[in-house]
């Protein structure tokens, strides 16, 4: 039961900050908006890059 | 007994700069370059009496070069006769009109000023804000690896102050220029530069927007051509032994036991090293000359992934007069802006654009000596790509240069087309045959956020043991300094990891 609470509280959490996030991105600027999301497309590659 | 202590791969000026410093080691050190001259994209040839440079036309943010010859036992300045450009720029408009930047942060200040008063105010808190952070990059940034965390927090310990700047990386070039500028001839002056790295203002990472700073630090021509740089490399190498061998091919590395031991050559001759040093493309090196198999599953995903650098038409003229232009380097007016929408509409679609941005070099303003009297040397640069969507370079070259040459006499350079004596045009494609950079990519790799530092191809390769990377592929990317700096990095980790 506890175990379930928390999980419960970090989803929440997370959900918070990820609406957070979104609010934050939809008021930045074109070329901004931009810039982030090339860098939240590349994040996938980032372990294969430090690897090297 | 191994043949050499080192080999390196490649005589661009990563490649000598790193073989030039191992030599005054006292390693026996061997540089062998596929073509029949060195320097890479920083190289100068000779037609019909006019000296034409490769690819690089000026060099700036001189220090790390000046390490380099400092650890070399002498001065840039004693080895290069370097002339300063004055002025560091012409903006020419659409209309035909100019606007030419001096050197002198203070004359740069009035010139914005009469623009913009509040620009010209702003540019105040713009060198303050950027002199501090260069001071401080050039101390770590450039002369410092950057192959793990280890390392960025070696930086910070080193110079603390680099925390403050760290926010800066979140924001693009564009975002940082805006902030300080809001008058759209001022941002025109300003936002080219950003191309300096591969990418629009749009993708460029915040820090480099100090660019349009450091030209204020000086920019500099080599006199008798930018080959002058790789040469005075050479010639220091030479002094402590280096060998260079041209019109050599490197075929294979060899390596066992995840250790690099030899290279293969073209001829099938094999050369054993202790170690390697590659100065080429970290993807060719890694895919081609060393092979995916002695790669880790997520090393191997992690080398695909990176997306080629830009690549650029140049277009090498003899002209029989004195062009219209105020300066070495000269511009296509552009807002940053403008620029994204080229790199949106034109490099992103593979639809060539005649009538573009570009960069307009004339070195024998500079230095009259590159041509001969009374005659100029000017080097078109419009931006371009590799990949097209229709046609292919070769097909499209003699319409190709038609085309500039009627665009360029028409508002920038007029009179140009009646003057031309020689003309030869280096395509995207020409630079992959002639320099092996593939895809004709000028800075190996874009250079955007999540290809930098760390998650840039590491200097100490973390596969292969005994195998170092230098040039435009490893940090801290392309550009003259940069890869004169990345020699002087892996010099420095060899010197400590290869006893």
């Amino acid at each position: 039961m506890h175990k379930h609470t928390g999980f419960l509280k970090f989803l929440f959490v997370l959900i918070l900050l990820a609406a957070g996030g979104l609010i934050w991105y939809a008021f930045q600027s074109e070329s901004r908006q931009r810039y982030i999301k090339n860098f939240i497309k590349q994040i996938p590659e980032l372990p294969g890059r430090y690897s090297l | 007994m191994k043949d050499f202590d080192v080999i390196v791969i490649g005589a661009g000026l990563g490649g000598l700069s790193a073989g030039a410093l191992l030599a005054a080691q006292g390693r026996s050190v061997l540089v062998l370059e596929q073509a029949d001259r060195i320097g890479g994209c920083c190289s100068s040839f000779e037609r019909d009496g006019f000296h034409f440079d490769t690819g690089a036309s000026i060099v700036e943010i001189i220090k790390p070069i000046e390490d380099v010859f400092k650890k070399l036992g002498t001065t840039l300045q004693k080895e290069v006769d370097l002339i300063p450009c004055d002025p560091v720029m012409s903006i020419i408009r659409p209309d035909g009109s100019r606007m030419t930047i001096p050197f002198s942060i203070e004359k740069t200040g009035e010139l914005i000023s009469s623009i913009s008063p509040e620009d010209g105010r702003r540019w105040k808190d713009f060198v303050d804000f950027y002199s501090e952070m260069a001071d401080v990059t050039l101390d770590t940034f450039f002369s410092m690896p950057a192959d793990s965390m280890t390392d960025l927090f070696a930086m910070l310990g080193r110079q603390p102050r680099m925390a403050k700047y760290l926010p800066v990386f979140l924001s693009s070039y564009q975002n940082i220029l805006q902030r300080f500028f809001k008058d759209e001839r001022v941002l025109q002056s300003m936002g080219y530069q950003a191309l300096y790295f591969g990418l629009p203002p749009a993708l460029v990472p915040g820090p480099y927007a100090m660019i349009p700073y450091t030209e204020q630090m000086g920019i500099y021509y080599p006199r008798g051509g930018m080959l002058k740089i790789p040469e005075a490399l050479q010639r220091m190498g030479e002094r402590f032994g280096m060998q260079v061998r041209l019109n050599t091919t490197v075929e294979k590395v060899v390596v066992r036991d995840q250790r690099a031991q030899s290279v293969i050559l073209a001829d099938g001759t094999e050369i054993t090293a202790r170690v390697v040093v590659s100065n080429i493309n970290a993807r060719t090196l890694y895919q081609k000359l060393v092979g995916e198999e002695y790669l880790k599953p997520i090393s191997r995903k992690g080398i695909r992934s990176y997306a080629y650098s830009k690549a650029v038409p140049m277009l090498y003229l003899g002209v029989d007069y004195e062009p219209p232009l105020e300066a070495h380097h000269n511009l296509i007016a552009a807002s940053p802006e403008d620029i994204n929408q080229y790199w949106w509409k034109h490099v992103e679609t593979g639809q060539l654009d005649y009538e573009t941005i570009g960069l307009i070099c004339w070195p024998s303003h500079t230095d009259a000596s590159l041509a001969p009297k009374g005659k100029h040397v000017i080097n078109l640069i419009p931006e371009g790509f590799y990949n097209l969507a229709e046609g292919n370079w070769d097909d499209l070259k003699e319409e190709y240069i038609q085309k500039e040459l009627d665009y360029y006499s028409r508002f920038a350079i007029p009179g140009l087309k009646e003057h031309v004596q020689y003309v030869e045009c280096s395509t995207p494609l020409d630079y992959e045959r002639r320099l092996c950079l593939p895809e004709g990519a000028i800075y190996a790799f874009q250079q955007d956020l999540t290809a930098q530092a760390i998650f840039r191809p590491a200097a100490r390769s973390k596969n292969i043991r005994g195998l170092y990377l230098t040039g435009a592929s490893t940090h801290p990317g392309g550009g003259v300094p940069s890869t004169i700096a990345s020699g002087m990095i892996a010099a420095n980790l060899i010197e400590k990891y290869e006893q």
